[in-house]
């Protein structure tokens, strides 16, 4: 083989520029710390790093959005605690308040203390955390319980926010489960939550059914008997019951004759037909008998068609009701002395005037008491002691929602760590550059370069034209 | 034989010993001229032209003639692999210059402006009645459009410039087809004229990297060169290249015959002429391409959403991002709300009429389009066509039309995907309240639903069935797989044309110590002859002084 300078020339350039190259590279690396600097020093892996650094950024969102849900959550997790001191203070009160000891000026001086623990109960309704009133729905920007009137004034939508992929979390809870009447009808007073001491609503038209709070109606005969036991059937008959317009099964009651106002009702009890019957004192010689619907709300949907040969408004009669044909009995809302129903799972158990009340409503539920303090209602009171009781089991649940909520962002919040810490060894792996291996391999390069350098320089220095003298 | 006749063998010997040197001095003058192949003298002895029986030894010495160490074949696969290795090298210098747009090692490319833009969505869902959130969002959304606009205008000037020095490029061929042509004549007058063929040789070389061109040798050893098959230089003659640009923004090489202009823009196969080719005929609008696709359809779903969710203003029906497809709607009957590509390859920007024919019940045989660009109708088929809830979908070339609303007969729509999406990617609403959060205006600031629709966006499959962010990472791969084979294939072709290089070297290379040996060998031999003369001299010297006395 013939060689020529040009060659050791050329091939120590091409050489040199690979080792320069590679020592280029390898310092690229070491000062950037990556090992992928552009998509082609690793198309795939700069797929890849794409892939987890996209993943990266998006377990950081996802982190911040578990910090703000928490935030949202804990402060609702206090609330709750309050409420449940709240509520511990009333029972305590109620309990006080309830015994023979107690006169009117003490519970008098009680209702004032109760009155400041419903006071704060909305204002712990109220709380408001970074701008957002947690027992709002989504009209976040509005304090969901107008402070006059306990009134519940937000939507009922829970603001639910991604924390993972595939996981979302709630991060209010409308206050409607905890104080839950809304107005639905216009006509329905403003001060519905907390009326006054046997406040009678003048409600002409029954409103249309609220969703979870209705105003409990019933039908009442419009002329009292002075005796319950008299008969007021001459002659008997039938009385065809219906309950809604859908109702497809009417109840016929055979009433014999000579039947008391005590053997319809039993007898009206005793047939299942969708209705409760019961005879309340509206005064002196005054009974009456007092039809409501099993269900609650539905009493203005009943009809009862009578078929008899007692003489037209009298005898059974009287209790036909059918706002197309014939109605004598009367729709009210406000019965006298209807309220003190002894069935404790009667949802009217807890009523003043059997009028919007509702278990869950926590306002309610510590007006009454208030109320019932006032008016030295020893009964009521005592009632009042159950219904605290009754309305702190929901104040529990929720704060057991509140709980799983938080445990459930706790868990996810563990899970996206350990997700963001693995996630970042493999774009560590994927990218970052092997110093160690790095650094030895442009040590060995350089001692190459170096040597050839020298080699170079020695060989190229010289040729036979040194020598010819 | 006389003994004058010895200083005319000396005198042959010094001649020739003096040629020798001299083209050994030109051989080491050259030794680093590039594409010089070395020269010898070829020496020859002068016979004696008398026959006479006893023998009798020559009249000296002559120069046969001077000849170039060349080996026509390496030579000719010298030429060809040069130009590919120009081709790879232009090649991958474009793709070079394309991964730094697509370039994510950094957290600052486009995937970190397509996982914000969706994450200020996010936060927009997590704090919807927040001022500053939706600022955010609208700061993120407009960086989103920037660095697509940025990418898709980068990759636009790219390929300008490689127009610019296509333009450039063709120059500088036609300089060296005219050198060639001017040498062709030199050398068909004086054949032996060595260096001139070297320096055509010089000139192919060059060309070559240009664009690849085949040559041949005519019977006055004048060059014909072709490029894709088309007369580049013809003897004397060389044809002017030009480079065109055709509405759609490719280039054409052309060559400027006599009688024709031939566009051979098919023809060429290598060198920087076919990367420039590839890289703006086919690879730029390819990724421009994917671009539009993006855009386009990442709009279309972020606008469809958005369109149907209110802002803290109760402002809705407002599109987020401006909408980069043109639709001719009637007021009444069905409305267009969404134009987006399903096919990155089979769409175009035509385009199209959808004529709505009213039957009973609705079908696709319904609907009569017709591609107002070409002309023609294109069939609907009943896998095109799909009627959901109110609205109702078709499907052809490459794209697809959502109407929603009941039709009205005879009912006309033009929809078009405007060209060049990337570029007009932009933010159409400004205020943060209209950002549409909400899917109730009653239930503002808090309700967060429609943000989360659309945050949601980026877990699916909105670009042509693949995600947002897998989409763009398959651009950035494609990019990075493209550049790093271009690359390869640079290396490879620099050993192949290194190895040439060599065995080119080793045959025309200049060896210093060779002719410094050679020198010696010539010196010695002038000097022998030199003394040649003396003693021829001191031989008649004696006969004189024989003769004297």
């Amino acid at each position: 083989m013939r060689v020529t300078a040009e060659m050791f020339h050329d091939r120590f350039l091409s050489n040199m520029h690979r080792n320069m190259e590679a020592i280029f590279k390898a310092h690229e690396q070491l000062s950037s710390g990556k090992r992928v600097n552009r998509p082609s020093d690793d198309p795939t892996a700069m797929s890849r790093i794409v892939a987890y650094r996209t993943e990266i950024s998006a377990i950081g969102l996802y982190k911040s959005a578990i910090v703000s849900a928490t935030t949202s959550l804990e402060a609702m997790d206090s609330a709750f605690f309050n409420l449940n001191d709240i509520m511990i203070r009333a029972r305590e009160l109620a309990l006080a308040g309830a015994t023979a000891t107690a006169d009117a000026d003490a519970r008098r001086m009680m209702a004032v203390e109760v009155g400041v623990l419903l006071e704060s109960a909305i204002g712990v309704a109220n709380t408001k955390v970074a701008g957002r009133y947690v027992f709002s729905g989504f009209q976040s920007d509005i304090p969901p319980i107008n402070a006059n009137t306990g009134e519940f004034v937000a939507d009922r939508n829970t603001i639910t926010i991604d924390i993972s992929p595939d996981v979302a979390v709630g991060i209010n809870i409308p206050a409607y489960k905890l104080f839950s009447f809304t107005r639905t009808d216009p006509n329905d007073p403003p001060n519905a939550i907390l009326p006054p001491y046997n406040h009678n609503f003048d409600i002409a038209v029954p409103p249309a059914t609220p969703p979870d709070a209705d105003p409990i109606s019933a039908l009442h005969t419009a002329v009292g008997v002075a005796e319950p036991a008299n008969t007021v059937s001459t002659y008997g008959g039938t009385l065809t019951i219906t309950v809604g317009e859908h109702d497809t099964t009417p109840v016929a009651i055979t009433i014999t004759a000579g039947y008391s106002l005590n053997d319809i009702r039993d007898a009206i009890n005793a047939a299942n037909a969708g209705v409760r019957a019961d005879i309340v004192n509206f005064g002196v010689a005054d009974y009456r008998l007092v039809i409501a619907s099993d269900q609650v709300g539905q009493s203005g949907d009943i009809r009862i068609v009578v078929e008899t040969g007692d003489a037209p408004n009298t005898g059974l009669n009287q209790f036909a009701y059918d706002p197309l044909g014939v109605q004598n009995m009367t729709l009210g809302r406000d019965i006298p002395n209807y309220n003190y129903i002894t069935d404790t799972t009667n949802p009217n158990f807890y009523s003043f005037n059997n009028n919007h009340l509702n278990e869950s409503n926590i306002l309610r539920a510590l007006h009454f008491l208030k109320v019932s303090l006032e008016e030295n209602d020893a009964g009521r009171i005592q009632k009042a002691i159950d219904y605290i009781g009754r309305t702190s089991e929901m104040v529990h649940q929720l704060q057991a929602e509140v709980g799983s909520r938080l445990s459930k962002l706790d868990r996810e919040g563990d899970y996206l760590a350990d997700r963001q810490h693995n996630t970042t060894i493999h774009l560590s792996r994927a990218q970052d550059a092997d110093i160690a291996k790095l650094v030895s391999d442009v040590a060995q390069r350089q001692a190459a370069l170096h040597a050839m350098r020298a080699v170079t320089a020695e060989f190229m220095g010289t040729s036979l034209f040194d020598f010819i003298r | 034989m006389s003994i004058s006749g010895l200083f005319s063998i000396a005198k042959t010997a010094l001649f020739t010993s003096r040629q020798a040197i001299e083209t050994t001095a030109h051989n080491v003058a050259n030794a680093a001229t590039p594409g010089y192949s070395r020269q010898r003298v070829i020496l020859e002895n002068i016979p004696t032209g008398a026959i006479i029986g006893m023998g009798a030894s020559g009249k000296g010495v002559r120069i046969d003639g001077i000849e170039r160490m060349y080996d026509t074949f390496i030579n000719l696969q010298l030429r060809a692999e040069k130009s590919g290795l120009s081709y790879w090298d232009a090649y991958s210098k474009g793709f070079q210059k394309i991964e730094d747009i697509f370039n994510e090692a950094d957290a600052v490319g486009i995937s970190s402006a397509i996982t914000e833009f969706f994450g200020a969505w996010q936060g927009v869902s997590q704090h919807p009645e927040e001022h500053a959130q939706r600022m955010l969002l609208i700061g993120k959304a407009e960086h989103l459009c920037m660095r697509i606009n940025r990418a898709y205008g980068s990759l636009d000037n790219i390929r300008t410039e490689l127009f610019r020095g296509s333009q450039n490029l063709a120059a500088e061929i036609n300089i060296i087809t005219a050198g060639i042509a001017a040498l062709n004549e030199k050398i068909a007058m004086s054949p032996g004229a060595l260096d001139l063929m070297d320096h055509r040789d010089g000139l192919l070389k060059e060309l070559n990297q240009k664009v690849r061109v085949t040559a041949f040798r005519d019977d006055f050893g004048r060059y014909s060169v072709l490029a894709g098959g088309t007369p580049l230089v013809e003897g004397a003659m060389a044809y002017e290249m030009k480079v065109t640009i055709d509405g759609e923004r490719n280039i054409q090489f052309h060559i400027a015959l006599p009688h024709e202009e031939r566009d051979i823009t098919n023809g060429i196969i290598d060198g920087k002429a076919k990367a420039i080719i590839d890289l703006v005929n086919t690879e730029i609008p390819s990724l421009m391409n994917k671009l539009n696709v993006f855009a386009v359809n990442l709009t279309d779903k972020v606008n469809f959403h958005h369109r149907q969710g209110y802002g803290l203003d109760s402002s809705t029906g407002n599109n987020f991002f401006g909408s980069l497809a043109t639709i001719d709607d009637p007021l009444y009957g069905g409305t267009v709300t969404s134009v987006s590509i399903i096919d990155a390859h089979a769409f175009s920007h035509d385009q199209f009429e959808i004529h709505f024919t009213a039957t009973v019940p609705e079908d696709y045989a319904d609907y009569e389009i017709r591609n107002l660009t070409t002309g023609e109708s294109i069939t609907l088929q009943p896998g095109d066509f799909h009627l959901g809830d109110g609205y109702r979908t078709l499907e052809f070339s490459g794209i697809k039309v959502r109407i929603d609303n009941e039709m009205t007969a005879a009912e006309t729509f033009i929809v078009q995907i405007n060209s060049d999406a990337a570029r007009a990617m932009a933010l159409e609403i400004t205020d943060p309240a209209m950002v549409a959060a909400a899917h109730d205006p009653q239930m503002i600031p808090g309700d967060n639903r429609n943000a989360r629709e659309i945050a949601d966006l980026i877990n699916q499959q909105i670009i042509a069935g693949s995600g947002a962010l897998d989409f763009y990472r398959a651009i950035v791969s494609d990019v990075g797989v493209e550049a790093l084979s271009a690359d390869r294939e640079l290396r490879f072709q620099n050993t192949v044309v290194e190895a040439l290089e060599r065995r080119r070297e080793e045959i025309s290379g200049v060896s210093l110590d060779e002719e410094a040996a050679n020198l010696i060998k010539h010196q010695m031999s002038f000097e022998a002859a030199a003394k040649m003369v003396r003693i021829a001299d001191e031989l008649l010297m004696t006969l004189m002084n024989m003769a004297g006395r």
